[in-house]
């Protein structure tokens, strides 16, 4: 099966387009602001106690492993703690806060982003967006390759190291089923001190702002995860200043998958282009080399006309030579076969 | 073919690899710039030496230096005055410069500092002593180790009666303008409460002449205060106050003496008045004029300044109506309500709210804006258009307000229930039991012993609006439930749901009063019940 | 006489050193296999929640991928460079690209979750927002073009001379497909940490990420088939017929040049990274030093170190070289993954590799030093098979 150079490179040219019709079109400076109606949790960590409740809760509502120390025991709050595989959230508390004297409680789990980077990163897509708002994972197609909690800028998610063969990404879900039931997330259910807001995401910001207005001063007047990283659908509001509760005010507005969209648009160029350019170097190549060959050939037909030419006119003057040489000796041989008679002739006489 | 000329690699490498890691090495050591050191300490003494800067940039970092290291080395010599080693004039006049009189040029002034400073450092370190920086980088280092953190000081009623009986009543001794008039005037009368009434000439601050700023011939509170106080007073006798952090350190400050009861500064100020705009305006302003007990407030401050931030002049003379340069723009209604203020009013009354007191109910109120009923507690008195008396001193303020009684209970102890049983919720956890009327007698109690509260809470009832809150005040105010339902309502996005609602009101006044059962204490309200009881 | 039994053949003994480290690598390979499977990668790995990637990402995968890149350099420059003096590089390179990339591929099979998913992404769900989706695509696509540029050889073993006949007439449509697959995965397998600048160092973050990956695994294939070649011309010399012992000074003086320029090539861009993120106050912290040992250490030097042997005729010198940059991309992948990755953490929260992570990846080189042994020993690697001698270049 022979394939000519010109069908190879229209069959290139047309997966190229394929693929640039078929990828991510992304307007490169379209916002998203979420879908319409979409909820979210606002956490005031000036209202919040510690008193871990929400663990609890999620614990329970996610049918997650009992833990070591159980939920009442307050003491493990001396160490700071991130989610692992068997807690979606955990709350940390942050002593020494300037202008406080009392310590602040946070709460952290995933903070279902519009635009979450472990979706875009997710290879066999197993992260959705949902329209409530709520990013969930699907464990029937993820093959756990970890590259999620590579992207996740705020560190959420958690693999069960422990399983050999049906390892988790382990990450809160908003508890996207009761949110279809019409029910609260389990976290927002157990807080004794509405710690936790639950509501659209445009009237969580203006409850925030309320709070804002209502007590200058309280607090930080910043919603972290309005513009966080694209937007977040869960915001925290706080009198502390970001950073000391651990909260990280460098991450920037741009949503996570612009910062691949680049790389990833260039493929159909590669795809379509280097075929054009090593084939036409190819082509340059195969050109110098047969005009260096028919150049040579051409040398060397010169080359052995010439020599054959010399050969010639060298066998012609030897000929020649020969030829006269033989003259030459026969008519001395016949000079000499005269004198021979002669000489004989005159013996016979005497 | 090899070269062995003198490029050959082999003499070459080494030199290449040596040259590469001694650059790597060079980039980390040279860093770039100045930088804070890990330790910076604070101290009251700190004055960066500036001088320079009027020539032109700098070559090096400004030199931090520390008064007190150098005062405290040369008292050790008691050499007689001690600024004098260093300052050639510290006399009224003066502007405490270094070695010299005037800034010629820059070559000259770095001498000037060059050359002494490093003479002296020599001559202590020859004798052994300790001693100052040798070297260039030493002084002007590139990392910050000293942050000036001075504390005012603040001549309050104690320190002054101490310098009153210091000065053996001698009010000419610091109070200078009024040596001739004081005779003249006072004759040999001393300046005490209740002497000299009716004279209306007052005795002024020094801040009324002494500004931030010096002015054509007055010198500048900072420069009057350490020109005069230091080198004509404190210098040579007792205490003796040479350094910067015997009177500018905070922990010294704590440490001075205290005069219980100090007698009351009097500048001619009235006992009781009726604050209003000044004249020229009153014909402008149409709300009552606020009866105003200025000996009152007097004992609730610890100096003049608390109030008469600037000068001893009335509020309204710099404060007009609608601002003038003098008050800094600052309009008169601003200068009495501004909420953030030390020095109004209003902002005063805020502080006192933030007190773990009162935190209890006014940390759930919306704060930063004047509620509406205040007005009337303040502005009792009669317009200032129908004052015919300006300036207005009076004896008493009874005229202008209801009798200050004490905190009455319009209901009856039966009216206010005893012990208060939440159950609403009833889950988990046991009926939360309220001892209700407990709680209100403690707050009756609280309010009674401050002066402000129980100024603005005059009606009581408005004590029950602290947790019976945005609703009529009557005797049997709504049930919670009435308001607070479901969590999460979408047209009531502002209102907690009922759950909430008590333990953010519960525990949260808890937490700002810090008062028991603390916030994770859930049985300390509610008895937690055993799985599968039904109820207690 | 008749009946004296004739001199047994001197037998070469299976056990050599290398056999008996290899034997005992195996051994413990398999053990670790065993652990992984049954007791999952936190028996067997140090990876945490904040450290997921680990020393099989950052060395296998990254610097395995890399220094295969031989592969498509080589055959490029034979097959469209026409830089014939080389050939008898190819299909060293071929082999060592193709063990390559399918022992990167067994090393995945260890660090992945539910390595019988792997091929989900192509058959089961698409996530064509991922650049890990195009690097799988392109490697797995890459990967059947290095079996079938390699098949010729084999092909040429079993004496299946259609087949082989078929398939170098695939050359150039597979050389091309080579390089245009590398270009991406190469290049995708760094824009796979664009999307965590908050992780990575300013220093080795840039938005050229998928530039430097590229063109630094170029220099990594140049470097890698002197460096193999080096070992092959030390232990299989016998087997190298005379075009391969001819050509040799020619491959490593050629090599050697092409990689002094990339090399130089490579720094001027990392310069302008810098530039780009304004980064040259960074230089003076302690990761700023260690970002320019890399650079001076093992790119610019290297690069030198070629330029002089391939001026001078100094074999020795480019072979350095040769190994100074390989172990400079090692470095490089190292760094990006792992040194440079997560570098904000406390020390205490900070990832390095397990003896067991280690021993894998040893286990996983030594097969594949295994299997290429196996392979050279029998197949026409270093020698032309001789029904294929004359006029040979390629049949098209």
């Amino acid at each position: 099966m022979t394939v000519s150079r010109r069908k190879f490179l229209q069959w290139v040219a047309g997966a190229g387009i394929g693929a640039m019709s078929a990828g991510t079109a992304r307007a490169a400076h379209g916002v998203f602001e979420g879908y319409p109606g979409s909820y979210g949790v606002l956490h005031d960590t000036t209202l919040c106690i510690g008193c871990r409740s929400c663990e609890k809760a999620c614990n329970e509502v996610n049918n997650l492993p009992a833990p070591e120390v159980p939920f009442d025991d307050l003491s493990v709050l001396d160490e700071k703690r991130r989610t692992t595989a068997a807690a979606y959230t955990v709350v940390n508390r942050y002593d020494e806060i300037e202008d406080h004297n009392r310590p602040v409680f946070r709460k952290q789990q995933c903070n279902h982003c519009l635009e979450p980077a472990c979706a875009s990163a997710c290879f066999v897509g197993a992260f959705t967006k949902t329209p409530e708002g709520a990013v969930v994972y699907d464990v029937s197609v993820c093959v756990g390759c970890r590259y999620c909690m590579i992207a996740c800028p705020f560190d959420i998610p958690a693999f069960e190291y422990d399983e050999a063969l049906t390892p988790r990404i382990m990450k809160c879900t908003l508890c996207h089923p009761r949110l279809l039931e019409g029910k609260l997330p389990g976290c927002v259910e157990a807080c004794p001190m509405e710690a936790l807001t639950f509501g659209h995401r445009n009237d969580l910001i203006a409850i925030a702002q309320e709070r804002f207005r209502k007590y200058p001063g309280r607090y930080v007047e910043h919603i972290y995860g309005q513009h966080e990283m694209g937007g977040t659908n869960w915001f925290t509001i706080t009198g502390a200043p970001l950073e000391q509760i651990g909260l990280r005010t460098d991450l920037g507005t741009i949503p996570a998958p612009e910062f691949t969209a680049g790389a990833l648009a260039i493929v159909p160029m590669v795809i379509g282009l280097w075929p054009v350019l090593l084939g036409g170097i190819y082509a340059i190549n195969r050109r110098k080399e047969k005009i260096a060959q028919s150049e040579k050939e051409t040398e060397v037909d010169q080359a052995v006309t010439a020599t054959r030419g010399e050969a010639e006119a060298k066998a012609k003057a030897a000929a020649e030579s020969f030829k006269k040489q033989k003259e030459k000796a026969v008519e001395s041989a016949v000079k000499k076969a005269l004198a021979e008679a002669e000489k004989n002739k005159g013996k016979e006489e005497s | 073919m090899a070269q062995k000329g003198i490029l050959s690699y082999r003499r070459i490498l080494p030199v290449l690899i040596l040259a590469v890691l001694s650059g790597l090495f060079s980039f980390y050591v040279i860093g770039c710039g100045p930088s804070q050191a890990d330790y910076v300490e604070k101290r009251p003494d700190i004055i960066p030496l500036e001088a320079m800067k009027q020539f032109g940039d700098l070559n090096r970092p400004v030199v931090l230096f520390a008064h007190d290291l150098h005062t405290e080395a040369i008292i050790a010599d008691d050499t007689g005055t001690v600024c004098l080693q260093c300052h050639l004039d510290i006399s009224a006049e003066s502007s405490f410069k270094y070695m010299r009189r005037t800034d010629e040029d820059a070559e000259t002034v770095m001498n000037i500092y060059h050359d002494n400073c490093l003479a002296c450092h020599q001559e202590y370190e020859e004798a052994g002593r300790e001693s100052g920086p040798l070297i260039c980088g030493d002084c002007h280092l590139r990392e910050t180790v000293y942050e000036l953190s001075v504390s005012p000081l603040a001549l309050d009623y104690s320190l002054h009666q101490r310098h009153v009986v210091a000065a053996a009543d001698s009010c000419g001794i610091c109070h200078h303008v009024l040596d001739d008039e004081y005779a003249e005037v006072y004759g040999d009368d001393r300046i005490v409460e209740g002497v000299s009434r009716g004279v209306s000439g007052p005795l002024r601050s020094c801040r009324d002449c002494h500004l931030e700023e010096a002015v054509e011939g007055v010198r500048s509170m900072r420069q009057a205060a350490h020109g005069s106080c230091l080198s004509d007073c404190h210098l040579d006798n007792e205490p003796r106050l040479a350094t910067c952090g015997s009177c500018h350190d905070r922990t010294r400050q704590a440490s001075f003496a205290t005069m219980e009861n100090p007698p009351r500064l009097w500048a001619g100020q009235p006992d009781f008045m009726l604050v209003a705009p000044g004249a020229g305006e009153r014909n402008q302003a149409k709300l009552g004029s606020v009866p105003f007990s200025h000996v009152g407030h007097e004992s609730f401050t610890s100096r003049c300044r608390s109030c008469h931030h600037v000068s001893l002049q009335p509020c309204h003379e710099c404060h007009t109506l609608a601002g003038s340069p003098a008050g800094g723009g600052v309009t008169l209604q601003r200068a009495m309500h501004d909420m953030n203020s030390e020095h109004s009013c209003v902002g005063c009354h805020e502080e006192q709210k933030a007190g773990a007191d009162c935190a209890g109910c006014h940390g759930l109120m919306e704060q930063g804006r004047l509620s509406d009923h205040a007005c009337q507690i303040c502005h009792a008195g009669p317009p200032p258009i129908n004052l015919a008396d300006v300036g207005g001193r009076y004896n008493s303020l009874d005229d202008f307000r209801p009798a200050r009684a004490e905190m009455r209970l319009s209901f009856s102890e039966d009216d206010i229930p005893g012990m208060v049983s939440i159950d609403i919720l009833e889950d988990q956890y046991g009926p939360a039991l309220l001892p209700h009327r407990a709680i209100v007698e403690s707050l009756r109690r609280d309010i009674a012993a401050n002066r402000v509260a129980t100024h603005f809470h005059g009606h009581e009832d408005v004590v029950c609006q602290g947790c019976h809150h945005h609703s009529p005040v009557g005797q049997k105010p709504p049930l919670c439930e009435s308001c607070h339902g479901e969590p999460f309502d979408e047209g009531y996005i502002h209102i907690p749901g009922l759950y909430g609602a008590y333990h953010r009101q519960c525990i949260g006044c808890h937490e700002r009063m810090n008062i028991e059962p603390g916030r994770t204490d859930c049985e300390g309200c509610h008895i937690k019940k055993k799985p599968g009881e039904k109820s207690l | 006489m008749a009946d004296m039994p004739a001199a047994a053949p001197a037998k070469r003994s299976i056990l050599t050193p290398f056999n008996v480290i290899a034997a005992l690598i195996v051994i413990v390979g398999i053990v670790l296999t065993i652990l992984r499977f049954t007791k999952g990668l936190g028996a067997v790995t140090n990876l945490s929640h904040s450290n997921p990637w680990g020393f099989w990402i950052g060395f296998d995968l990254l610097t395995g991928v890399a220094l295969a890149a031989g592969g498509y350099v080589t055959a490029a420059s034979v097959e469209i460079f026409g830089m014939k003096k080389f050939h008898s590089a190819v299909r060293p390179a071929i082999l060592t690209g193709f063990l390559g990339y399918s022992f990167v591929v067994v090393a995945l099979l260890y660090d992945v979750g539910r390595p019988w998913r792997l091929p989900y992404p192509f058959f089961v769900s698409q996530g064509v927002t991922s650049v890990m989706f195009e690097v799988g695509a392109c490697v797995a696509l890459y990967l059947t073009v290095l079996f079938l540029e390699f098949s010729p050889a084999a092909a040429e073993w079993l004496g299946a001379s259609r087949l082989r006949r078929l398939l170098v007439r695939l050359t150039l449509a597979l050389t091309i497909l080579g390089v245009v697959l590398s270009t991406l995965h190469q290049s995708s397998l760094g824009a796979m940490f664009l999307i965590a600048p908050s992780k990575l160092h300013p220093l080795w973050y840039s938005p050229y990420l998928p530039v430097f990956f590229f063109v630094s695994s170029i220099a990594a294939g140049l470097s890698m088939v002197l460096f193999e070649g080096t070992m092959a011309h030390r232990y299989y010399a016998d087997r190298m017929d005379e075009e391969h012992m001819a050509e040799r000074e020619g491959v490593v003086f050629g090599f050697g040049k092409a990689a002094a320029l990339v090399l130089g090539g490579y720094f001027a861009t990392k310069i302008f990274g810098i530039a780009l993120g304004n980064n040259w106050a960074l230089l003076f912290t302690p990761y700023g030093l260690w970002f320019l040992l890399e650079m001076f250490g093992f790119v610019l030097l290297p690069c030198f170190l070629f330029a002089i042997g391939v001026r001078d005729r100094k074999m020795g010198l480019i072979k350095t070289a040769a190994v100074i940059t390989v172990l400079g991309i090692m470095l490089n992948r190292l760094n990006v993954s792992l040194i440079a990755f997560n570098w904000h953490l406390p020390a205490a929260e900070r990832y390095f590799p397990s003896w067991m992570e280690i021993g894998v990846s040893v286990f996983i080189v030594t097969m594949g030093l295994l299997v290429y042994r196996f392979i050279v020993t029998r197949m026409p690697i270093f020698f032309t098979h001789p029904h294929y001698r004359s006029g040979s270049h390629g049949e098209k």
